[in-house]
């Protein structure tokens, strides 16, 4: 209780140091400002609270049709001073659907908690918990920025965890007047997780990721990550000892993204293997991902994923699956979202089933 | 013989749509701000949020002018050389990574008014429209007549 007290001390003079260092300056500025799509913000403060909104409807082979307010997520953003910056994101997840209402302590979740340390105009350093530099749509997932309902399966929490809990640090430089970027990271999930809902939890993870704009339209980049998850103790040897370490996985991964005028193509590859000969994994995994601007707001886009994994080799004779997904997506205001599209291909019964979806999306 | 000629002076008027109405538009801080020079790129990351240090350890604070405004059309188009609509999509982005976009002021005098006070403060404007209270630490050349923008004020 006295810690919660000094906590909200603390930032209690914060506050009224920022407000009254703020207030001098910008006089120009509205002291509260909302913006759809942009949240409420206290300029005087340097705070903004906004968040995002998704529901989607899903008639899947084999299953029952399912209408579910998916993401209910709200951001915090505050900047108290020059160089620091604290970020939270909270997240309701599938509380609500036509098969009843979850507890909400349940689907409640803590997406990001993390402060970033400005160190110099090219480097930052954060703590906490934050989304894993893995590849382009792990770390952009939310459902407005994305033109499908469904995430490629090679980006879902089934390989490696989304988040990860510890330290990273970014530095950008000018390579030809061209951005590179590069991210360093050191995970430790074991002692900082704070409540998850994902499958996979890292144990101990670090990585790394480099990141360069090639032109004014096309980056590149490369991703490592090698990392021991809780999920695997369960193939632990019942003879062997308590403390038998964990194995390592290690996955590497390329990626690209064109943009221009409304067109885009992405593309995801990753190669993931664990380093324990008696439990083989061996997968190998791509999307490619295009875009393209018709009428009105209204995009066509199409993708192709290719997943070969042993994991099914129990299970499945064949363990490749190829999936494709076409559908339009209508953008009638700028933070809004409406999707429609249909997931089909072969092997993928258990991993992506065929099926049609429709979704709503909206940051407010 | 004539044909040839009309082609010429043809080519010359389409190489003067662009060439002969290109105009100035200056970046300018404030007055107290001892930055000497500043690339496109290091003001693309800037006005971008990708670069929000600036040397001595001031959050940079770019301001934009309205977005129905000519000069932040032209402005924007000559550093992401994406038109500003197309910018939205990626302020989308940064917002969910908790980046907002500059701050936007509704006219000239009220960015002159923003640069002269708030730390950090970087904005554009016309060489007609400059002041003491600002100084240039850039000039970009766009292919596009801001003059009548002179005349207005």
């Amino acid at each position: 209780m006295l810690k919660l007290l000094k906590l909200a001390l603390v930032l209690t003079l914060c506050c009224a140091y920022a407000m009254s260092a703020r207030a001098e300056h910008n006089s120009e500025q509205a002291w509260l400002d909302y913006h759809w799509g942009r949240g409420l913000n206290l300029p005087a403060l340097n705070l903004n609270i906004g968040g995002y909104f998704k529901a989607s409807y899903v008639r899947e082979e084999l299953s029952p049709d399912k209408f579910s307010v998916n993401d209910l997520s709200v951001f915090i953003t505050w900047s108290p001073f020059d160089r620091l910056r604290f970020f939270a994101e909270v997240e309701q997840h599938n509380w609500l659907s036509n098969e009843g209402v979850s507890r909400f302590n349940e689907t409640l979740s803590v997406e990001r908690l993390f402060v970033d340390v400005l160190l110099s105009e090219s480097s930052t350093l954060r703590f906490g918990k934050y989304l894993t530099p893995v590849g382009r749509w792990n770390v952009i997932h939310s459902a407005p920025l994305v033109w499908t309902t469904n995430r490629p399966v090679l980006t879902d929490d089934r390989s490696y965890a989304p988040r990860a809990n510890g330290v990273l640090l970014t530095h950008s430089h000018l390579v030809n007047e061209h951005n590179l970027d590069i991210t360093l990271y050191l995970d430790d999930s074991t002692d900082l997780e704070i409540k998850s809902r994902n499958n996979i939890v890292f144990d101990r993870a670090a990585g790394a990721r480099v990141n360069y704009e090639l032109t004014e339209h096309l980056q590149i980049g490369s991703s490592y990550l090698a990392y021991q998850k809780l999920s695997d103790m369960a193939l632990a040897d019942l003879n062997s000892p308590d403390d038998a370490p964990l194995p390592w996985h290690h996955l590497i991964g390329i990626d690209a993204l064109w943009q221009h005028n409304g067109y885009e193509v992405l593309f995801e590859s990753h190669y993931h293997l664990r380093d324990d000969p008696k439990h083989i994994l061996d997968e190998k995994s791509l999307f490619i991902q295009g875009v393209a601007p018709l009428v009105a707001q209204v995009s066509a886009v199409a993708r192709y994923e290719y997943f070969n994994s042993s994991i099914f080799r129990p299970l499945l004779q064949d363990t490749v699956a190829h999936i494709g997904v076409t559908g339009l997506a209508w953008r009638p205001f700028l933070p809004m979202v409406l999707k429609a599209e249909y997931r089909f291909g072969s092997g993928n019964q258990i991993i992506a089933p065929s099926g049609f979806y429709l979704s709503i999306a909206t940051f407010y | 013989m004539l044909l040839l000629r009309n082609r010429i002076i043809l080519s010359l008027l389409l190489l003067c749509s662009s060439a002969c109405f290109a105009d100035d538009i200056l970046i300018v801080m404030g007055q107290s701000y001892a930055v000497e020079k500043l690339s496109i790129k290091q003001l693309e990351n800037i006005y971008r949020r990708k670069t929000q240090l600036n040397q001595v350890g001031e959050r940079w604070n770019p301001i934009n002018l309205s977005a129905s405004d000519r000069l932040r059309a032209a402005f924007a188009q000559k550093i992401y050389q994406e038109p500003s609509e197309v910018m939205e999509a990626y302020w989308n982005t940064q917002y969910f990574q908790g980046i907002m976009p500059p701050y936007v002021v509704n006219s000239v005098e009220g960015m002159l008014r923003m640069l002269e006070t708030t730390p950090g403060a970087i904005g554009y404007l016309l060489p007609c429209q400059l002041d003491k209270r600002v100084r240039v630490v850039l000039k970009l050349t766009v292919n596009e007549s801001l003059a009548d923008l002179c005349e207005k004020k």
